[in-house]
C-alpha cells in the first residue's frame, strides 16, 4: 500500500496498482518510501483523481494497460495500432460520467493529473474541455469558464480581422 | 484551490493539447477569448509544425456559379456549416482541382501551370506549366487565350478533343496531384503529376522548380500513386507496387540516365490502394474482385517496409542486365520499357490487425479514419467501390453524417463534383443526421449501383 498526503493534510491509502497510474508517483516510489505527500493537491481533488486511478487501474489490470499494450504495439511487427487510450466501451462510459462536473473542478483535476503524470486524465479532461469550447463564440467561452475579456475593443476588433472568415456568422 | 480565471492561465502544453482537439477555426476563434489564450495560439501556430492537430476534419470544396470568383467555399463536415475564404488569382473557377494533401490543394489553370494553394494561410505557389498532354497536342484557344480544347495528331488524324469548358476538356485527361510534404514548412516538397492510363508521371520538386521533369521509362500502366516519406510509390494494373527515389531519379534524367524502380509489392489481386496511416505506415491494399460481378471476394492490407539499400552502391542502369537488376519490357505505345531492380528488395508483412483504424477504400484515394470518432466495431475495414463522385444521394448522406465525427485528418478532402450532393443535403438542414450504427459495408458496382449490407 501506499499512503499519499494531499496539500490538506487528509492521508489516503491505495493499493500500488492505483497510485501507479501516476508516472511520477511510479518514479518516486522506485527510489524512495511509500509515504507521498502532494502539497498542491486538495483532498477534494485527491479523491476524484484516486477514484479515477481505483477504476482504471481496475480495468486496466487484464491484459496489458493501454499504455503499454501501444508500447508493444508500436515494436511489435505485425500489429499497426493507432491507440487511442481508452477503447472499453464500459470503461469510456465511466469516463464520460466522471467529467460531468462544472469547468472549475475540471480545472482542479487537470491540474493535479498534470502534476502526477497521469496522461489518460489529462487527455480525457480537456478532451471535455475542447467539447465545451466546440462551436461556441469567443463571449460565450469567456462566460463557460469563467474568463476575464482583457482586451480593448480595438485589439480585439484587430484579431478578429486577421482570421476573419473563421469568424464569420453562418 | 480554484482560482478565478484559472481556465485562462494554463501552462502552454495543456492549452496545446486542448487546442490540438479544436477544428482549425475554433482554434483561431479561440484567439479571441483573452489575452492568455490568444497568446497561446499565437505561440502554438507559430510552432505548427510541432502541435499536432487531430481537430480538421474533411473539407469539401463548395462550387461557386460560373463567376470568376477570387474566393472560394469550403463545406466543413463538422461543424456543419460553410467558410468563404479569399484566394489569390487565377479565380478559382478557373482551376481544375488535382488533389489535396497536407492542407494545401493543388489545382491548374487554364494555361495548364500548377498552383499550390494553402487557403488557410493565404499562401500561394506558383509553378510553371506541365508540358501536356502530349508533346504533339496542342492546345486550342479562344480569342481571350483560354484553353478550350486539344487537338490530339494521330496517325496524321487530328483528333479534337473538347468539352464545354477548358475544366471539363482536361478532366478528359484523369489527371491527379500528390504533394509529398508541407511546402509551409519550407523545402523539400515534391509534387507529382499523374496523368492515368496509360500513366504519365511529371514531378518537380522545391529548390529546383524552374521546369517539371518526366519520369520516363517508368512502369506502364499505373494505377495508384503515393508519397511515403519523399519517395514516390506506383501501382499498377499489371499488380506489381515500385519505389522510386525523386531526388535520385531528378539526378538521373539531368545526366541521360533512367530512373530506377524497386519492386517492394507484388499480388494477384487487381484493385490496389496506397494508404499512408497517421503513424506514417505505408499500406499497400489489395482488392480482390469478381471480374464479372464487380463483387469484393477479399481484402489483403500489407505494410510496405522499403528498406534503403544501404550496402548497394547505386548502379547505374542500362539496357543491358546486369547481376543485380532485371528487366522489365512492358509493351506501350508510346515506346517506353520499364526498368526495375529486381525484387530481392521486396519486403512487406502481412498487417494482421488494423488496430484503430478504419479505411474507406474509393475510387482512387482511401479515406481513413480513427474508429474512436467513428464508431464502427466490425468489420475493420469498410469499403466503398467504384468512384466516389458517383455515389447516389442517399449513401452521400450516410457517409457525410459519419463523416461528421472524425477529428484526426488533417488534410482537407477536396472534390468539386461533391458539390450537388452537398448543396442538396445542406438545404435539407440538419434532417441528415444519423445515429450510430451497427457494422456496415458499402459495396459499390462501378455501375453505380451500390448496395449495403448489415
Amino acid at each position: 500500500m501506499i499512503k499519499l498526503v494531499s496539500g490538506d493534510g487528509a492521508e489516503f491509502e491505495v493499493e500500488e496498482e492505483v497510485a501507479f497510474q501516476s508516472k511520477i508517483i511510479k518514479d518516486i516510489v522506485a527510489d524512495a518510501d511509500d509515504v507521498i505527500p502532494l502539497p498542491t493537491v486538495s483532498s477534494k481533488v485527491l479523491i476524484q483523481v484516486i477514484e479515477y486511478c481505483r477504476k482504471h487501474a481496475a480495468v486496466n489490470s487484464f491484459p496489458l494497460s493501454p499504455s503499454s499494450s501501444a508500447a508493444a504495439a508500436a515494436s511489435s511487427s505485425s500489429s499497426i495500432s493507432y491507440s487511442k487510450p481508452v477503447s472499453d466501451p464500459a470503461l469510456r462510459a465511466w469516463d464520460n460520467e466522471f467529467v460531468k462536473l462544472n469547468n472549475s473542478s475540471l480545472f482542479d483535476i487537470v491540474i493535479a493529473a498534470n502534476y502526477l503524470d497521469i496522461e489518460e486524465l489529462v487527455d480525457l479532461v480537456l478532451e471535455t474541455v475542447a467539447d465545451r469550447i466546440k462551436g461556441k463564440q469567443a463571449q460565450e467561452i469567456r462566460r463557460q469558464f469563467n474568463i476575464e475579456n482583457d482586451f480593448t475593443p480595438e485589439e480585439e476588433e484587430a484579431l478578429r480581422r486577421e482570421n476573419s472568415w473563421a469568424f464569420q456568422n453562418n | 484551490m480554484t482560482t478565478v480565471g484559472g481556465w485562462s492561465d494554463l501552462p502552454l502544453d495543456l492549452f496545446s493539447l486542448i487546442f490540438s482537439k479544436l477544428s482549425l477555426p475554433q482554434f483561431l476563434r479561440s484567439a479571441a477569448v483573452c489575452a492568455s489564450w490568444s497568446s497561446a495560439v499565437g505561440d502554438l501556430s507559430a510552432r505548427g509544425r510541432c502541435v499536432k492537430f487531430r481537430g480538421q476534419s474533411p473539407w469539401l470544396v463548395l462550387n461557386n456559379d460560373d463567376n470568376p470568383s477570387v474566393v472560394v467555399t469550403f463545406y466543413a463536415l463538422d461543424e456543419a456549416r460553410e467558410y468563404t475564404i479569399p484566394v489569390p488569382d487565377p479565380p478559382i473557377t478557373d482551376r481544375l482541382f488535382l488533389g489535396s494533401a497536407h492542407g494545401w490543394i493543388i489545382t491548374m489553370d487554364a494555361r495548364l501551370r500548377v498552383q499550390l494553394l494553402n487557403p488557410i494561410i493565404g499562401a500561394q505557389i506558383d509553378l510553371p506549366g506541365v508540358v501536356f498532354p502530349y508533346e504533339h497536342t496542342q492546345s486550342i484557344r479562344d480569342s481571350a487565350g483560354r484553353l478550350i480544347g486539344f487537338k490530339i495528331l494521330m496517325n496524321e488524324e487530328e483528333q479534337v478533343r473538347c468539352g464545354y469548358s477548358y475544366i471539363n476538356c482536361l478532366e478528359q485527361f484523369r489527371l491527379k496531384a500528390i504533394l509529398s510534404a508541407d511546402p509551409s514548412l519550407g523545402d523539400g516538397y515534391t509534387v507529382a503529376v499523374i496523368q492515368h492510363s496509360p500513366g504519365r508521371i511529371f514531378f518537380i520538386s522545391s529548390g529546383d522548380d524552374k521546369k517539371w521533369l518526366e519520369l520516363r521509362n517508368h512502369p506502364n500502366f499505373i494505377e495508384n500513386t503515393a508519397f511515403h516519406k519523399g519517395k514516390l510509390y506506383m501501382s499498377t494494373l499489371h499488380s506489381v507496387v515500385y519505389v522510386c527515389d525523386l531526388d535520385e531519379a531528378a539526378r538521373r534524367i539531368q545526366h541521360d540516365e533512367m530512373p530506377r524502380f524497386r519492386v517492394v509489392d507484388r499480388s494477384e489481386l487487381h484493385y490496389h490502394y496506397f494508404f499512408e496511416t497517421p503513424r506514417g505506415d505505408l499500406l499497400s491494399i489489395w482488392r480482390e474482385r469478381f471480374e464479372n460481378y464487380w463483387e469484393t471476394i477479399s481484402v489483403k492490407v500489407y505494410r510496405v517496409i522499403d528498406e534503403e539499400e544501404e550496402e548497394k552502391p547505386p548502379k547505374r542502369l542500362r539496357v543491358e542486365k546486369t547481376m543485380d537488376m532485371e528487366e522489365f519490357i512492358i509493351f506501350s505505345d508510346s515506346g517506353y520499357s520499364a526498368v526495375v531492380d529486381k525484387e530481392a528488395s521486396m519486403l512487406r508483412e502481412e498487417a494482421k490487425d488494423l488496430g484503430d483504424l478504419v479505411i474507406f477504400l474509393g475510387g482512387r484515394d482511401p479515406l481513413g479514419f480513427s474508429p474512436y470518432d467513428f464508431p464502427v466495431d466490425s468489420p475493420r475495414l469498410a469499403m466503398i467501390g467504384g468512384c466516389w463522385s458517383d455515389l447516389p444521394l442517399d449513401l452521400f448522406s450516410l457517409i457525410f453524417s459519419k463523416l461528421f465525427l472524425p477529428q484526426f485528418l488533417r488534410s482537407a478532402v477536396i472534390c468539386a463534383s461533391w458539390s450537388a450532393a452537398i448543396s442538396d443535403l445542406s438545404s435539407r438542414g440538419k434532417c441528415f443526421k444519423f445515429r450510430g450504427q451497427s457494422p456496415w459495408l458499402v459495396l459499390n458496382d462501378d455501375n453505380g449501383n451500390p448496395s449495403v449490407m448489415d
